[in-house]
C-alpha cells in the first residue's frame, strides 16, 4: 500500500457486485474498447479485463462474475473470492442495485470483512427513486466508512464521478479502510481467540486476514477449510474453530453460519433504518404483466416451445447459407494448397497439411455460422430475461428427472454443440447437478451430427416418413438422457435435489454490444477448445486412415476412388473396423460402417466423409446423391436407422470429452461418458436391430 | 420471532395463494439452503409476496423477483402477514 503513491500511476481495480446491477454496462462505459477476455486459472470461467486511464492513472479493471455472496457456493462466487484473495487488488468497486439495497449490501458487507478499500457504486438510482426510496447517501457512507457514488449507468449519469472516486479511495494510502462488522459478543469473543492462533502461524496470517479467515472458518467454509490445512500443515486451527462453531450453535440454537449472516443483516437493516426511507409500498410493472402471461399455466408452455422450435429453426436455416460459403472456401483452399506444392516438399507433408489440417479445422468452422446464430439467440434470452423465466416453466418437469430448471440452459445449447454447453453448466451450483448434466449433454443431438441424418434419412425413407424419422431421433436423444439423468442420480449421483434459488431480472431490451461480447465470447470458445483439439486429433486419424500404406503393385487396374477405399481398408482404421465387425454386426452395422465411426470420433460430421471414402466414391461433399444410392444397395432401412441411432447416442467427440475432463476435473469422469455412451448406444441399437428383425424380416 | 401471536398459521411457502404476502419464519433444508436462501435476502422475518404459486414459486422480495424451486418452497415456513 504505502508504495502506491510513488510507483503509480496504475491501479488494481476489481469490479464485483450481485447478478443484474448493470456491473457490466458500468465496465463496457468505463472502458470502451480496450477489453480483453481470457480464462481464470484452472477453471472455464472468462476473465473480463480492460483498461481505462483517467487524470494520467492507468486504471485496470476486472470484471469479476456476478456474485450474491462470498460463500464459494458456485464456481463463479469462487472465483470472485479467489481473485480478491489472490490478486489483492488496490480497490474493489461493488456496483450496487439501489433499488434492492439490503440483499445487495449483504456482498458490500462481506467485502467489507476482506479489509480491501471498497468503492460502493449506487447504480439504478433511478428505478430507486421510481420505487420511493430516498437514500441518503452521505449518512450511509459514513456509517459503513465507505465513499458512496450514485451512477444510472445506461444513462451515463455518474460516470466522471465513478471515475474520480476511484482515482480518490484507490490512491488514498490509509484510512480508506471500511467499517468492521461487529458480531454477537459470544461470536466476538470466539473471533478473539482464534485470531492469535492464526497470527502464529505465518504462512496463514501471510495469505489471509485473520479476522476474515477466522469467520470463514466459522462459517464451515469448505474450500478455505482445506486451504487453511494445506497452508498450516495441521489441522489446530481448523478444528479449534469448529469447536467455536459449535459452541456458537449451543448458545444461539442456530449454526454459526446462520447467525453470522443474521448479525450481516442486521448491521445492513440497522444502517438503512438511519439512511433509507421508503414512501411507495407495492408496484406493478411491465416486467410483472409480461410475466402473468409468458409463465401463465395455460400460454406458459406453448409460448415456450414457440420460442424454441424459432430459434432451431433461425439457427439451422439462416445458419445453411454461410455453412456453405465456409465449405466451398476450405475446398478452394485445399485444391489451391494442392496446385501450388512444389513437387520437391513430398506428396506425404502435402497430404497432412490438405487432408489432415485444412480439412480438419475446416470441419470445426464448418460449424461457426449455426453455432455463432444459436449462441445469438440464446444470448437475447438471456440479456432479455426470458432464460430464467424458461428456467421456472421447465423446473416441474426437470425435477421428474432429478435436475432442476437451470440445467436446462445447457441442454438447449447442447442442441447446437456439446463443448459450450458443457462450459455452461458452470451456472449450476451443486456439483452433482453439475456431473449429470455435464454427463447426459452428448444426448442431445448437437448441429454435427445432422449431416449424417440427412445422408441417410432421404436414402432410406419416403418423403413423409422423413421429418418424423429425423424427429425421433432428437426425441430418443431427450428421453434417452432423461432416463440416464435418473438413472445417475438414483445411483452413483445420488443425493437430494438441491434447491433452486434464482433471480428472475426484470424484462429488457438487450444491447447490441452485450449480445455481442456474449456470443463472441462462447464461439471463441468453441474454436479455440474445439478447434485445438479437433486439429490434433484430425491429424492423428489421419494417420490411422493412411497407414501403413499398399504398395503400389496391389494397386494395378483400380479407379481412383477404389484405390482409396483399398487403401481405408488397409490402414489401420480400417483394420480396426474389419476386427470389431463381428461384434459390431449385432448392431446392424458393417465393417465399413464401422470404420467410420472410427473417424467419427474426431467430430461427428466426419463419419460422412469416412462412410464416401470406404464406399470407394473419395470425396463425397459435392455428390453425396451417388453415395445415398451406393447405401441404398448396401444397407436396410433398418440398419440404417440402427446407425444412426449408434451415431446419436454413441462415443461423444474428443473436444466433448476434454471438455468434460477439464470441467469436472477429472479424467473418470470423461472416461465414463466415453465408455458408459458407447456401451448404451451398443446396447440400444443392437436390441433396436434385432427386435426389428425379428418384426420386419 | 417475538412478533408473532399464537392465532398466526404458519404453512409451506408452496402453499401459500398467488398474490399474498407473507412473512419468512422458518427456512430449512440443511446448511446449503439455509445459507444460499440468506444470500439472496430470504431469511426469518423477510416479507414475501407471492406472485405466482405451485410447486415452483415465483416470489418478490425487497423488489426483485426470485424463483425458489420446486421442493425448497416446501422447506420455507412462512406466516400470513396480517
Amino acid at each position: 500500500m504505502s508504495d502506491t503513491q510513488e510507483q503509480a500511476k496504475t491501479l488494481k481495480v476489481a469490479l464485483a457486485g450481485n447478478p443484474n446491477t448493470g456491473k457490466t454496462t458500468i465496465f463496457n462505459a468505463l472502458t470502451g474498447s480496450h477489453q480483453h477476455i481470457a480464462n481464470y486459472p484452472g477453471v472455464t470461467v472468462s476473465k473480463i479485463e480492460g483498461t481505462l486511464e483517467h487524470n494520467g492513472v492507468q486504471i485496470d479493471l476486472v470484471d469479476l462474475p456476478g456474485s450474491y455472496s462470498l460463500t464459494a457456493y458456485s464456481i463463479d462466487e469462487l472465483v470472485a473470492r479467489n481473485f480478491i484473495i489472490h490478486e489483492k487488488p488496490d480497490l474493489i468497486v461493488n456496483v450496487v442495485d439501489s433499488s434492492n439495497l439490503e440483499r445487495n449490501l449483504y456482498l458490500s458487507v462481506q467485502f467489507m470483512e476482506m479489509d480491501i478499500p471498497l468503492l460502493l457504486v449506487f447504480n439504478r438510482s433511478d428505478i430507486a427513486k421510481a420505487r420511493g426510496y430516498t437514500i441518503d447517501t452521505e449518512i450511509l457512507a459514513s456509517l459503513l466508512s465507505t465513499t458512496i457514488v450514485k451512477t444510472v449507468a445506461h444513462k451515463g449519469e455518474g460516470l466522471d464521478e465513478l471515475k474520480d472516486a476511484i482515482l480518490h479511495v484507490g490512491l488514498a494510502t490509509a484510512g480508506h479502510r471500511p467499517a468492521k462488522i461487529h458480531y454477537a459478543r459470544e461470536i466476538e469473543d470466539e473471533i478473539g481467540r482464534i485470531v492469535p492462533m492464526i497470527d502464529a502461524v505465518p504462512a496463514l496470517a501471510k495469505a489471509f486476514d485473520p479476522r476474515w479467515l477466522t469467520v470463514k472458518l466459522l462459517e464451515n467454509d469448505s474450500d478455505i477449510k482445506e486451504r487453511a490445512e494445506e497452508l498450516s500443515g495441521n489441522d489446530d486451527v481448523v478444528s479449534a474453530a469448529l469447536d467455536a462453531a459449535l459452541r456458537i450453535k449451543q448458545h444461539f440454537g442456530d449454526s454459526a453460519e446462520v447467525v453470522i449472516a443474521d448479525n450481516r443483516y442486521g448491521f445492513i437493516s440497522g444502517a438503512c433504518q438511519e439512511a433509507v426511507q421508503n414512501s411507495i409500498e407495492v408496484r406493478h410493472d411491465m416486467s410483472d404483466r409480461i410475466d402473468a402471461i409468458v409463465t401463465n399455466r395455460l400460454f406458459g408452455i406453448p409460448i415456450f416451445l414457440g420460442l424454441m422450435y424459432s430459434v432451431f429453426k433461425l439457427t439451422f436455416t439462416v445458419g445453411e447459407i454461410p455453412m456453405q460459403w465456409i465449405e466451398k472456401g476450405v475446398a478452394l483452399l485445399g485444391h489451391a494448397v494442392t496446385a501450388i506444392w512444389p513437387q520437391a516438399w513430398g506428396e506425404t507433408v502435402l497430404s497432412i497439411l490438405v487432408d489432415g489440417v485444412i480439412a480438419g479445422v475446416g470441419s470445426v468452422l464448418v460449424f461457426l455460422p449455426m453455432i455463432m446464430i444459436l449462441f445469438l439467440a440464446i444470448a437475447v434470452l438471456e440479456d432479455s430475461g426470458y432464460m430464467a423465466r424458461a428456467a421456472f416453466i421447465v423446473d416441474r418437469a426437470m425435477h421428474k428427472i432429478g435436475l432442476h430448471g437451470r440445467s436446462f440452459i445447457p441442454m438447449l445449447i447442447g442442441f447446437g454443440c456439446t463443448v459450450p454447453a458443457i462450459l455452461a453448466t458452470r451456472t449450476l451450483e451443486s456439483r452433482r447437478d453439475r456431473l449429470t448434466t455435464m454427463m447426459v449433454l452428448p444426448l442431445f443431438s448437437c448441429g454435427a451430427r445432422l449431416p449424417i441424418y440427412t445422408l441417410f434419412i432421404p436414402a432410406f425413407f419416403p418423403p413423409h416418413l422423413r421429418t418424423p424419422v429425423l424427429m425421433s431421433l432428437y426425441v430418443i436423444g431427450v428421453i434417452m438422457a432423461a432416463l440416464l439423468a435418473r438413472l445417475l442420480r438414483a445411483t452413483i449421483l445420488k443425493g437430494d435435489t438441491t434447491p433452486l434459488v434464482m433471480e428472475l431480472p426484470p424484462y429488457r431490451i438487450p444491447t447490441v454490444r452485450g449480445l455481442c461480447i456474449d456470443t463472441w465470447q462462447r464461439s471463441w470458445m468453441f474454436v479455440r477448445k474445439a478447434g485445438t483439439i479437433i486439429l490434433a486429433i484430425s491429424v492423428l486419424l489421419w494417420f490411422l486412415t493412411s497407414y501403413p500404406k499398399l504398395d503400389n503393385s496391389q494397386l494395378e487396374n483400380l479407379s481412383e476412388g477404389e484405390v482409396a477405399a483399398a487403401q481405408l481398408s488397409h490402414s489401420v482404421a480400417g483394420r480396426i473396423g474389419h476386427a470389431i465387425e463381428p461384434v459390431m454386426r449385432v448392431a446392424g452395422f458393417d465393417w465399413k460402417a464401422s470404420t467410420a465411426m472410427i473417424g467419427a470420433f474426431a467430430a461427428k460430421e466426419v463419419f460422412v466423409a469416412q462412410m464416401g471414402i470406404v464406399h470407394s466414391l473419395g470425396d463425397v461433399s459435392e455428390d453425396t446423391e451417388s453415395l445415398r444410392s451406393i447405401l441404398q444397395r448396401e444397407y436396410t432401412p433398418l440398419q440404417a436407422f440402427c446407425i444412426m441411432l449408434f451415431c446419436l447416442i454413441s462415443t461423444p467427440c474428443v473436444a466433448t470429452i476434454a471438455a468434460t475432463v477439464k470441467e469436472s476435473g477429472s479424467w473418470k469422469w470423461g472416461a465414463l461418458q466415453l465408455t458408459g455412451l458407447t456401451v448404451l448406444a451398443y446396447c440400444t441399437s443392437a436390441a433396436v436391430f434385432q427386435v426389428g428383425k425379428l418384426l420386419f424380416y | 420471532m417475538t412478533t408473532s401471536h399464537e392465532h398466526d398459521t404458519t404453512m409451506a411457502l408452496e402453499a401459500v395463494p398467488k398474490g399474498t404476502t407473507v412473512i419468512v419464519t422458518a427456512t430449512s433444508g440443511g446448511r446449503s439452503c439455509t445459507q444460499r436462501l440468506a444470500d439472496m435476502g430470504v431469511r426469518p422475518g423477510t416479507v414475501v409476496r407471492v406472485m405466482k404459486g405451485g410447486g415452483p414459486v415465483m416470489i418478490d422480495v425487497g423488489g426483485s423477483r426470485l424463483m425458489i424451486g420446486r421442493g425448497l418452497s416446501s422447506k420455507i415456513t412462512v406466516r400470513v402477514d396480517r
